[in-house]
């Protein structure tokens, strides 16, 4: 249990290492780039209707396998004038790549976001339950952390979302259910290293009553890696979210998500590598932008770090 | 006796978690049970079911696999040698390129260096396995085709194994043309599988061995006149190791979930991609098998990795005599 | 020529600067100390002899002479083939020092075999002995954490001396160990000493541990040499105000109860001052 729970802030601490070795440049180009990629995913999540060129699920025989614009040098022969109307190509049922990647967006963000949410706020109130109260509170709430850990992500989620359908809600209560041990881990391990510090015995002679210490003394400490853990998360959402609609078990069919665009480009790769090529490096950006702007979160959060 | 009472103690330490993850087709089971028997209408004698099922499992008897009409543990065993090679493999690959990474970004010493295997090893953390593995499908499909990604073999070349563990069989009867293309085979799942892996431990013993470097005792090695690397690799690198064992054991039950996936991308017949067939096929009792597999491995590698942890560290151990 | 001659070492830690212009000499088979209070640049006099100065150093200029041969000339093989062969160290922390994943006996011995030698655990033990650590077999089997101070810093003694340096360098030896043990491995280390006739460079900010071992001392004081005498002229007559106000502040029976003294902030302030115009 210790042992587990001592891994699991190393490996909070170590994936969040990265703000600790570097500076400020560092730190910034991480946020303008996180900044700029999630500013982007949420514009086009948000005026997807506006901006897609197409209908993301319009079929048209016509057009069908078209390259990305670019390396379209035969427009007439899909009897478009105009190869930029599709600028990233079209997929084997003559759907605009790009409409479907913005499209793709909306979902993503969705899940990812409510994920975190659900996950951080569910973690946060158990972890800090258990490191707080200590007693019968933590060794229930540590064993069942214990069991989660015990089995793989992808598997559970794959076995839970068949079985409660496959639905936008479904999906994100399923990744939610399963990511919230990460935040309580975090969060039981650093209250229980702060709870015996001095200040927090300061404040409680003080008089400060429990829940109020835990409040104003224990949370601000832990706040920098929560929120760095919150937008890994998110990242963690978006890849389960894709993952399951790669094996067909995501959100059901009529919303465009990546990981369909994904599991249908692995079929066609062979003849259009950009059906599969630009959700992947979509999900790449994504991730990484995400992982970023955890990180420079966490240095300008951390007083420490960005003193 | 020493060796007994350390065996002892790491499963005294790993237990209390344990027996209620055997005992559930857990945590998740639990509700997948309870959902499957509202499902197949027969929620009705749920602790009496349990409890045989129980009994069953504990004669390895899972049932039968209402997919493949055989018994579940039959399925399992047929499958399982392709997940514990690839997830061998991997581990080697992982521990191979990030012993080597870190040892030569800490010998080397120069920022540059450590600059480019941070930042490499930073990138490759970030990005997920199941992503490594369609980026290696998406490249060797456009520019290497004679690369395979597919299956563990060439169905065109006779096979002939006693064992499940084709692997290490070709290797040990020294049929070494056969090991190449099967090699050939299980290298890019492999590689996608250790990749991030290779990149999280890379981090950790890099710093590791920053650390153990500036410790006195290898400045007290160095006024002994021996040289970096020596210094490294006979007093570091053992000191280093201790963090890094807890860590990759998280790590690589990681890896074991990453199998579902890498499984399926490479059509690979392991228990992964049996997984989600099953699952596909609501073949429960192969869930159920499946799953229990799953957190024995997972529990295997907490075993291992806790007495390796005691070796490395010799403060721990001896002190319970 | 002496065993080892320092000249005009002049040393600085990201443009601090560490050591200005120290001079001293140490001869075959003396004790000579350096003191000084912590942040007079001794410790960093003993790590530019061994060559091992953090990797910050943003000068070094002088000469360090080990039978003639300037140290800091040497390209990193010969420099280690030399501290391998004739120089050593006893280090300051012996809680620190030792590395917790080799035993006592694998450490000890590892300088036996750099020094080509047969029979290692015999000799080990008989090294183990020679530091008077009890049941030395048995120790050279155990692991640091199962030894206490006393013990950990008599295998890092055994160590320094068992590669048969020309030189020790012991850099505050008895500084982390319990009062009671301080003085047994004082002993032990000039009875190595008088045994082997090595060289001894010792650093401490301690002039009563000076008083007991040493033949000549050499007072420091930010980075600089203050005072260079025998060590009972000295004691005795204090050639300048600091080494009198270091001499003060030291715990003495025949004194007892009159209090100890701190050096006065004046005398230190004017030392600078003095450094300061010296330095232009």
């Amino acid at each position: 249990m210790s042992e587990v729970e001592r891994f699991s802030i190393n490996k909070a601490r170590s994936l969040t290492g990265r703000a600790e070795t570097s500076g400020e440049n560092v730190s910034r180009i991480r946020a303008i780039f996180g900044g700029a990629v999630l500013a982007f995913l949420i514009a086009a999540a948000i005026f997807a209707p506006l901006i897609a060129p197409h209908d993301p699920v319009l079929d048209d025989l016509l057009l069908i396998n078209m390259p990305p614009a670019w390396l379209n040098s035969n427009p007439g022969h899909y009897g478009i004038d105009n190869p930029w109307s599709y600028p990233l190509g079209t997929d084997s049922l003559g759907r605009d790549v790009a409409s479907r990647l913005i499209y793709g967006a909306r979902v993503a963000l969705i899940v990812g976001f409510s994920v975190a949410c659900i996950a951080s706020v569910a973690g946060v109130f158990l972890g800090a339950l258990a490191g707080f109260y200590g007693g019968w509170t933590d060794a229930v709430i540590g064993r069942v952390v214990d069991i989660w850990v015990a089995f793989p992500p992808v598997l559970l989620s794959i076995i839970l979302v068949a079985l409660l359908g496959t639905s936008l809600t479904s999906v994100i209560v399923v990744v939610a259910v399963i990511d919230w041990t990460r935040f309580a881990r975090v969060v039981r391990a650093d209250v229980l290293r702060q709870k015996n510090r001095d200040y927090i015995e300061a404040a409680r002679i003080a008089g400060s009553s429990e829940i109020s210490i835990l409040i104003r003394e224990v949370f601000p400490n832990v706040l920098p890696l929560l929120v760095t853990l919150f937008f890994f998360e998110v990242g963690i959402a978006i890849t389960v979210e894709t993952i399951l609609s790669f094996v067909s078990l995501s959100v059901s069919s009529g919303s465009v998500t990546w990981g369909d665009m994904i599991a249908e480009g692995r079929r066609v790769l062979n003849e259009s590598w950009w059906v599969m090529g630009f959700p992947v490096l979509v999900l790449i950006a994504t991730i990484l932008g995400l992982n970023a702007i955890g990180d420079a979160m966490r240095y300008y959060l951390d007083p420490v770090l960005s003193r | 006796m020493l060796g007994v009472s350390v065996v002892v103690f790491a499963i005294l330490r790993l237990v209390p978690g344990d027996p209620i993850a055997m005992m559930l087709p857990p945590g998740a089971t639990e509700e997948t049970r309870q959902n499957l028997e509202r499902l197949y209408g027969m929620d009705k004698p749920l602790i009496e079911q349990y409890f045989i099922w129980l009994r069953d499992v504990l004669h390895l008897d899972f049932g039968m696999s209402t997919q493949f009409r055989l018994p579940v543990m039959e399925v399992i065993f047929n499958r399982l040698p392709v997940t514990l090679e690839l997830v061998l493999l991997a581990s080697i690959i992982a521990l191979t390129l990030s012993f080597a990474l870190s040892v030569l970004a800490v010998w080397i010493q120069r920022d540059g260096a450590t600059l480019i295997i941070d930042g490499a090893s930073g990138l490759t953390q970030a990005i997920p396995d199941f992503l490594w593995a369609l980026i290696f499908i998406f490249f060797v499909t456009l520019y290497a085709p004679s690369i395979p990604i597919s299956g563990r073999y060439d169905p065109r070349t006779a096979q002939d194994f006693i064992t499940g563990f084709y692997l290490i069989e070709a290797l040990i009867t020294l049929r070494l043309g056969t090991f190449a293309e099967l090699l050939r085979h299980a290298i890019l799942p492999a590689f996608a599988l250790a990749l991030p892996l290779a990149a999280s431990i890379t981090r950790l013993l890099k710093s590791a061995l920053e650390e153990a470097m500036s410790e006195d005792y290898a400045i007290l090695a160095r006024t002994k006149g021996k040289s970096r690397i020596a210094i490294i690799l006979g007093e570091a690198l053992r000191n280093a190791l201790i963090p890094v064992i807890a860590l990759t054991s998280v790590q690589l039950a990681f890896l074991i979930g990453g199998t579902v996936l890498i499984e399926r991308l490479f059509s690979l017949p392991g228990i992964g991609s049996t997984a989600i067939t099953a699952v596909v096929n609501r073949d429960l009792p192969l869930i159920q098998g499946v799953v229990l597999v799953f957190a024995a491995l997972f529990i295997a590698i907490n075993l291992i990795s806790n007495g390796l942890y005691r070796l490395a560290d010799p403060r721990l151990g001896k002190t319970d005599e | 020529m002496s065993l080892l001659e320092i000249e005009n070492l002049s040393l600085s830690v990201r443009n601090v600067r560490i050591l200005r212009k120290v001079s001293l000499k140490v001869g075959e088979a003396e004790i000579a100390g350096v003191v000084g209070e912590s942040g007079a640049g001794k410790s960093m006099l003993g790590k530019a002899v061994l060559g091992v100065l953090p990797g910050d150093v943003s000068a070094l200029s002088g000469e360090i002479r080990l039978h003639g041969e300037n140290l800091l000339k040497l390209a990193s093989r010969q420099r280690r083939m030399i501290l391998k062969r004739s120089l050593s160290l006893i280090p300051q922390d012996p809680m620190t020092a030792l590395n917790p994943c080799r035993t006592i006996g694998s450490q000890v011995g590892e300088v036996l075999s750099l020094t080509g030698r047969r029979s290692l655990r015999a000799d080990v033990t008989r090294w183990l002995d020679a530091v008077r650590i009890p049941f030395a077999a048995r120790v050279a089997k155990s692991y640091p954490h199962e030894l206490s101070g006393g013990m950990r810093q008599r295998a890092l003694i055994a160590a320094a001396f068992a590669s048969r340096p020309k030189l020790v360098i012991a850099d505050e030896p008895t500084t982390a160990l319990d009062v009671t043990v301080q003085k047994d491995v004082l002993v032990l280390i000039r009875d190595l000493q008088r045994e082997t006739g090595v060289g001894l460079l010792f650093i401490t900010h301690d002039l009563c541990v000076v008083a007991k071992i040493c033949g000549s001392v050499t007072v420091m004081h930010g980075g600089r040499v203050i005072e260079q005498a025998p060590c009972e002229n000295i004691i005795r007559q204090p050639g300048h105000a600091y080494t009198a106000a270091l001499l003060k502040t030291a715990p003495r029976h025949d004194r007892f109860g009159g209090g100890l003294e701190p050096v006065p902030e004046s005398l230190v302030e004017s030392m600078i001052a003095e450094a300061e115009s010296f330095d232009d």
